[in-house]
């Protein structure tokens, strides 16, 4: 599919925007009744959808219970009303702070889940809420409540259908802003990143635990949200309007639009709300096409209706040059910056690493070598808090890492580039390097939501950062291409450059050099001594011996999970025990060592 | 008459064109080699040859049959073997299960696959050693040895190998170089692309040198070694 010219696309988008507003104010001058309660309907879909779409869209969570907020904010709203005669508007803040609490009881328990098992437990959620519903005689039984009164506008009563239809465009209008903000937000990114690689965004700093919680509550105030408009709507509300079903309903509207994507969305709420009744010539087999009308779309969108656009127009500030700038700048070199001092690693019967002890020291660079299943990644993941160490302990300038989560240690100003490349394929490259910046980005959501002048500000900041990272690598043309689309080499520097936007003190690199010809790999050892030069210290594992010896200061040599050699690279290779376990020894190697020679010294 | 056969393959990933008119040959008994820069179009070469993914336009044939429209299964019933990129091994299964699963298109011929599992245990000494293992759990090197090990499971007259030496110790990817020359012998020819382009012209008769999905060089993998622009390139000077 051709990528029309964003100009062209904006200015369609824009005309496709004034065609259905001009629609929805013409609308009530013409349409019957029952074709203004249709597009209620639609609303209310539209509504719910957004809302369950920054769960399942964003944040990538299936969620299968999504009614349950729709209707503990329906029934919010319902009893405040009729037993304690709030007005309408006055129930609105509690009943969305109900469905937020409710948000984090259901998903602080589940946050360790995964998709199949988290769709389950949602799904039971769904049903309790309903089936408390149904039980207790505050919320009615099945009967539910009745008599609820119609929403008051300077003491006009809000009940007609026409009236209505305005209050439920006002509501879709305030959802539509709050959930673009909150897309665009560095809590959006967030989302965006744990949906795409969760192990990855926790390992670059992401709080992963704390993003999803917030998926949860952010979408359950949507949900709630909606179920105030709904009970204003009809005036009285029972359990059969929050099923399991209805659920599955809100689902279908986020996948057949399309994921993430809110234009996709609010399509999606015409078909879901708009197709039965276009069916209704069908009769007894109106269930029957609509389910049939569902298959045929799916097969033939699969991304959904309207997929979510990946690229995005990028304005990084221009004039935001220089090389980044980070903590170690300053520090004297050569202090004891880590310490790691008997680690140990089980898997199983399997000791990985085995009472191993070194230092770094600040500014140098350090290589781990040894053979493959020597346990080199294991340590970097024992130090990054990915893997918790058996026994033993690491310091990091002074602070014990053994029991933190990763996001902690990355935040401490630790932080890695991984053996196979990570990064977040769908996302562009700058907002690979933004969700890398996460543990520094201070803006406060409300700012972002309200689009304060103080959150502009840190906003313009973090973009200038962002593009000195990018200018560092080299990559500052490819700024707004999708990650996943960019060349390998490119996409092991973007790797870095989202590392290093967490200002480490210290970065670890994992195989960069992997898959590399000696070009890029002479242009790797450059970037590695300018990364140093800026103050940050490196550690390095690798296997190409070119880049080892021609960049390290120190080398570590493991093998079996144990240190075998340190020393400077010249030791290292003239060590017998290294050559027997890891360099090997043929005519391989001299024939070799001149010309490698010869590239260290460049 | 080659073993494998290309002629003016066009391959593109939605609009982007990654081959604009690949032709190589690999004749029988051949080891040869496909170098070029990261992005060049090597991994599509070789998954275009076994049917992962489709051509524009171009023929691909095997032994003289056109394979061009056959989807990867049917090509590895052809005698084509595909050891991809990352090893891609299965991770919850056991190293023998693995390789029984590289037999699949054996069927039910139960004595043969168990004759083949033997012959990969001759091949591969440190996998019989480790059959009951889980795949997950060996080191680089294993799981590389065990995705050739696969892939010869139906004894391919052709086997495809993208980058076998990536991530290894310089020790194993030795190993494997000589593994790749032993294979040969014994009857399978060989279509490598490697970024370890001194050991690649080392061990292969002729090569090509991919550049934004054109040939930009072939011929003897000693001229191409010795050839000045080979050498700046990707040989390091």
């Amino acid at each position: 599919m051709a990528a029309p010219d964003p100009a062209v696309r904006a200015a369609s988008a824009r005309m496709l925007i004034v065609a259905v507003a001009a629609g929805a104010v013409v609308l009530p001058l013409v349409a019957s009744d029952y074709v203004i309660d249709v597009a209620i309907s639609i609303l209310t879909f539209d509504i719910l959808g957004l809302g369950l779409n920054i769960v399942v869209g964003y944040a990538g969570l299936l969620d299968l219970g999504y009614a349950a907020f729709f209707a503990i904010g329906a029934y919010s709203t319902a009893l405040l009303e009729t037993l304690l005669h709030f007005s309408f508007w006055e129930t609105l803040p509690p009943s969305l702070a109900f469905a937020a609490i409710s948000g984090v009881v259901i998903g602080y328990p589940t946050l360790r889940l995964r998709s199949d098992y988290l769709a389950i437990v949602t799904l039971g959620f769904g049903e309790i809420v309903r089936i408390i519903a149904t039980n207790l005689d505050i919320t009615g039984g099945p009967n539910g409540i009745y008599g609820i009164n119609p929403p008051a506008l300077f003491g006009l009563e809000l009940s007609s259908p026409k009236q209505i239809y305005g209050l439920a465009w006002v509501f879709l209008l305030f959802v539509l802003l709050f959930t673009r903000r909150l897309s665009l937000s560095r809590l959006g990114r967030a989302w965006i990143s744990i949906r795409e690689d969760e192990t990855a965004a926790e390992a670059i700093g992401v709080p992963t635990l704390r993003v999803k919680l917030l998926a949860y509550v952010m979408g359950a105030l949507v949900g709630g949200f909606g179920g105030s408009l709904f009970a204003a709507r009809f005036g009285a509300i029972d359990p059969t309007g929050f099923t399991y079903l209805q659920s599955i309903n809100f689902l279908i509207v986020v996948v057949l639009g399309g994921m993430g994507s809110t234009p996709g969305v609010l399509l999606g709420a015409v078909i879901v709300a708009g197709l039965p009744e276009a069916l209704r010539f069908l009769a007894l087999w109106r269930e029957f096409g609509f389910a049939i009308g569902l298959i045929i779309l799916m097969l033939v969108r699969p991304q959904g209706l309207w997929p979510a656009r990946v690229t995005r127009r990028v304005s990084l500030p221009e004039d935001a040059t220089g090389d980044p700038v980070f903590a170690g700048a300053s520090a004297p070199r050569g202090e004891s910056l880590l310490e790691v001092t008997d680690l140990t690693r089980d898997f199983g019967g399997v000791r990985a690493v085995s009472r191993l002890s070194f230092t770094l020291h600040r500014g140098e660079i350090l290589s781990i070598i040894g053979p493959n299943g020597a346990g080199k990644t294991t340590v970097f993941n024992c130090l990054t808090g990915v893997t918790r160490p058996s026994g033993g302990e690491i310091r990091f300038r002074g602070i014990r890492l053994r029991s933190l989560a990763p996001h902690r240690i990355v935040a401490l100003g630790l932080s890695r580039t991984f053996q196979g490349i990570r990064l977040f394929p769908h996302m562009t490259a700058y907002e690979n390097v933004l969700v890398g910046m996460d543990p520094h980005h201070r803006v406060s959501l409300l700012g972002e939501i309200f689009g304060l002048p103080s959150a502009r500000r840190d906003t313009a900041e973090h973009l200038a950062t962002c593009r000195r990272l990018l200018l560092f690598v080299g990559l500052e043309a490819a700024a707004g291409q999708r990650a996943g689309d960019l060349a390998y080499g490119d996409q092991r520097r973007l790797e870095i450059a989202r590392a290093l936007g967490a200002k480490p003190e210290v970065l670890l690199l994992d195989e960069p050099a992997a898959g590399m010809n000696p070009t890029e790999k002479a242009e790797l050892m450059t970037l590695i001594r300018r990364i140093r030069d800026l103050g940050v210290t490196v550690v390095l594992i690798e296997h190409d011996m070119m880049l080892v010896m021609g960049v390290s200061d120190r080398v570590l040599v493991m093998d079996h999970g144990t240190l075998i050699a340190s020393g400077a690279p010249a030791e290292i290779q003239r060590d017998p025990h290294v050559i027997d376990a890891y360099l090997g020894n043929d005519e391989d190697m001299a024939e070799e060592a001149p010309e490698e020679a010869a590239l260290w010294d460049s | 008459m080659g073993l494998l056969t290309i002629e003016d393959l066009h391959v593109a990933y939605g609009k982007v064109e990654v081959l604009r008119g690949v032709s190589l040959e690999v004749a029988e008994g051949e080891i040869v080699a496909l170098l070029g820069a990261n992005g060049a179009g090597k991994t599509t070469t070789l998954r275009t040859i076994s049917g992962l993914v489709r051509g524009r336009q171009g023929r691909i044939l095997l032994s003289g049959a056109d394979i061009t429209r056959l989807r990867a299964h049917q090509v590895v019933a052809r005698g084509l073997g595909h050891v991809p990129e990352g090893r891609r091994i299965f991770g919850p299964l056991s190293v023998e299960e693995n390789l029984r699963l590289g037999g699949y298109l054996l069927r039910r011929d139960a004595a043969e696959v168990e004759r083949r599992i033997a012959a990969s245990y001759t091949l591969f000494p440190r996998l019989a050693e480790r059959r009951g293992q889980l795949a997950g759990t060996l080191s680089g090197g294993e799981q590389q040895m065990l995705a050739i090990a696969r892939a010869l499971m139906l004894e391919p007259r052709l086997l495809v190998l993208d980058e076998p030496s990536m991530g290894l110790a310089p020790k194993l990817v030795r190993a494997i170089f000589a593994i790749i020359q032993r294979i040969r012998t014994q009857g399978t020819s060989v279509l490598l692309v490697e970024q370890n382009a001194r050991q690649a012209l080392r061990i292969a008769d002729r090569a090509y040198v991919l550049e934004s999905g054109r040939i930009a060089l072939s011929g003897p993998a000693a001229a191409l070694a010795a050839d000045p622009r080979v050498r700046a390139a990707y040989l390091g000077g």
